[in-house]
């Protein structure tokens, strides 16, 4: 169903809070594409990109390679382990190349004028999540947004704009998990990418002794990384504070200590990557000796 | 609270360079790199005093700052002393000397974010062109462009005429973005024979997106909450980054300008100065720009003073 999924995606591009935020800050890798020749296989052998990126091949194996253009429109030449050759996509489409030595090696660049970036954390239910993309298109150019909730249709479900610097940003109000792609003049789409949705908790307890505390944090279901942050409510700073940040493991757990001189309310959230957005918060503990 | 002590300026204009380290001089090798973060203008989610609550998706932005680290770059440690405010990384490292001090500031670019150049460009000590950290195409060096990776040594000499507090801040090919992302701190030049401060706060007011900040921060308990004792010597470090001025103001409390009792003072684009009093009035105080659109958009904190 239409809304199934993303039925709110907010269009709110994300705002401008500090004018550095308008300068790429998308997670795009600025050093480009990069894609290794193995003994035998181009890796990844399927590369998305933007139209304008470079792609550098790097030969990282020991024996003689090339890259070269089905249609014939490049050839790298040899390449002896260590040696690397980089090129620049100007026009949308795909480019099938193979390595000449070994014809069974063969790989393909997809250049595209809009690229979502792939979520790197889960989303949780109803809970604003940031989207991020590049794009060849000029700045001012509408963006629209389209979720596929498993029926096998797009439907747009927000929009925005591009950006001077060529990024694009908005939120979104995920419900259930699901494939987006970003789409410009309604023919020009990205490839897409999943967005997985999760009800996540967080489970914290704590031991208090001499001044100190530990806090143990599970957070399930496990294994979809994340990030911690414990807070304390502080009168000082008028609401609850964030006084460490930890990484979860594969068990979803994580461990924090701290000097606790007074006695405290805490609590841990489960964050986004930039240990602020919140996803899911755990139950008030106290810290520190009664 | 009768006007106690203070003094903005110890500042003797005009003294000759020194031609040799006075007796005593030290020299302070102090590590810098360029670090890609997280940003969060309004960690507590709230201006507390208007009742008005800021999401993290308007707060929270990637940025690169400054961060002191260990010898050889080997591991982060604090920006600031211990009580002189927030230590994230905005502002970056408190630089402190003396007069007649000569400081090596050894600069490397670790911006895997952005992947930009980044310098330093200190104001108000002595040094050479190839320390000066800011670029001019066609003049300049790898001082005033050092590319991510790369490193450079700034030789700073702080003589008579440095003592006080001044600005460093990015001025490399991405200084309009790294200043309003917060590549800025503060050098702390002591005169020869001046005691340091019990404590020593360090207030920079930048503007940040559509915010007013102190320190990168907006509203009263995100800025930093600076405390003190009675009786401690404390020191504010003042200076404005940007293109406004503020009027900084501390509540309950005065200080002499040239002889003359006052509790605000004007603080312009890359100014600074420094205020010092000897505390005794307990309780807790705000401090803000007295522009009031900047203190509405965020420019104010509280001071505690408490008793032992």
């Amino acid at each position: 169903m239409r809304c199934a999924l993303l039925a709110a995606v907010a269009a709110l591009a994300l705002a401008p809070a500090a004018a550095s935020a308008q300068h790429g800050d998308h997670g795009a890798d600025p050093g480009g594409t990069t894609v290794s020749i193995a003994f035998a296989a181009f890796d990844p052998p399927f590369v998305d990109v933007l139209r304008g990126d470079r792609i550098t091949w790097d030969n990282v194996s020991v024996r003689q390679h090339d890259v070269a253009a089905v249609d014939g429109s490049f050839n790298s030449g040899p390449l002896r382990g260590g040696a690397a050759f980089a090129r620049a996509f100007d026009s949308a489409g795909e480019v099938a190349y193979f390595c000449t030595i070994h014809p069974f090696m063969r790989g393909t660049v997809s250049v595209h004028d809009l690229l979502l970036d792939r979520p790197a954390e889960p989303a949780v239910p109803g809970r604003p999540f940031p989207l991020h993309g590049r794009t060849a298109l000029a700045p001012g150019t509408p963006i629209g947004i389209e979720a596929d909730s498993g029926t096998g249709s797009y439907v747009r479900v927000a929009s925005t704009v591009a950006q001077q610097d060529g990024t694009f940003s908005l939120l979104a109000l995920p419900h259930i998990s699901e494939q987006l792609r970003a789409v410009a003049d309604g023919v020009t789409a990205s490839p897409p990418v999943p967005l997985l949705v999760l009800d996540r908790s967080v489970a914290a307890t704590a031991r208090s002794a001499r001044a100190r505390s530990r806090v143990s944090v599970r957070v399930t279901p496990p294994g979809h990384g994340g990030t911690v942050v414990l807070q304390l409510r502080l009168r000082e700073r008028f609401g609850w504070w964030p006084v460490a940040r930890a990484r979860l493991d594969r068990r979803g757990r994580a461990r924090f200590a701290l000097a606790t001189p007074r006695r405290v309310r805490a609590r841990v959230v489960l964050t986004l990557a930039d240990g602020a957005t919140p996803l899911a918060v755990s139950a008030p503990l106290r810290l520190g000796r009664r | 609270m009768r006007a106690v002590a203070a003094t903005a300026a110890l500042i003797a204009i005009g003294a000759a360079g020194l031609s040799a380290a006075p007796a005593g001089a030290a020299v302070r090798h102090v590590w810098v790199a360029a670090v890609p973060v997280s940003w969060n203008i309004v960690p507590n989610g709230r201006d507390a005093i208007m009742g008005v609550r800021h999401d993290p998706s308007e707060t929270v932005f990637g940025t690169v700052v400054y961060r002191r680290y260990s010898r050889g770059w080997k591991h982060p440690m604090r920006n600031l002393p211990p009580g002189s405010g927030d230590d994230d990384g905005m502002p970056g490292p408190l630089i402190r000397a003396r007069v007649g001090d000569r400081i090596r500031v050894h600069f490397k670019n670790l911006d895997t974010r952005f992947d930009r150049s980044h310098s330093m460009h200190f104001h108000g000590v002595r040094y050479k062109p190839s320390s000066d950290g800011a670029y001019v195409p066609g003049f300049s060096g790898d001082d005033g462009d050092v590319k991510p990776g790369k490193t450079w040594t700034y030789r700073l000499t702080a003589l008579p005429s440095s003592a006080g507090v001044w600005p460093y801040h990015d001025h490399s090919p991405s200084m309009h973005e790294s200043i309003d992302g917060g590549m800025w701190g503060m050098l702390s030049i002591r005169g020869r024979h001046e005691p340091l401060p019990d404590r020593e706060f360090v207030v920079v007011f930048a503007p940040m997106g559509r915010f007013q900040s102190i320190d990168g921060r907006a509203f009263v308990g995100n800025t930093p909450v600076f405390t003190a004792f009675p009786g401690q010597l404390v020191q504010w470090d003042v200076m404005a980054m940007g293109s406004e001025h503020h009027t900084f103001h501390v509540h309950g409390h005065r200080w002499r300008e040239h002889g003359v009792p006052a509790d605000t003072k004007t603080v312009g684009p890359a100014e600074s100065f420094r205020i010092r009093w000897r505390e005794r009035d307990p309780g807790t105080w705000l401090y803000h720009c007295h522009v009031e659109t900047h203190m509405e958009q965020g420019m104010i904190g509280i001071y505690q003073v408490k008793r032992r």
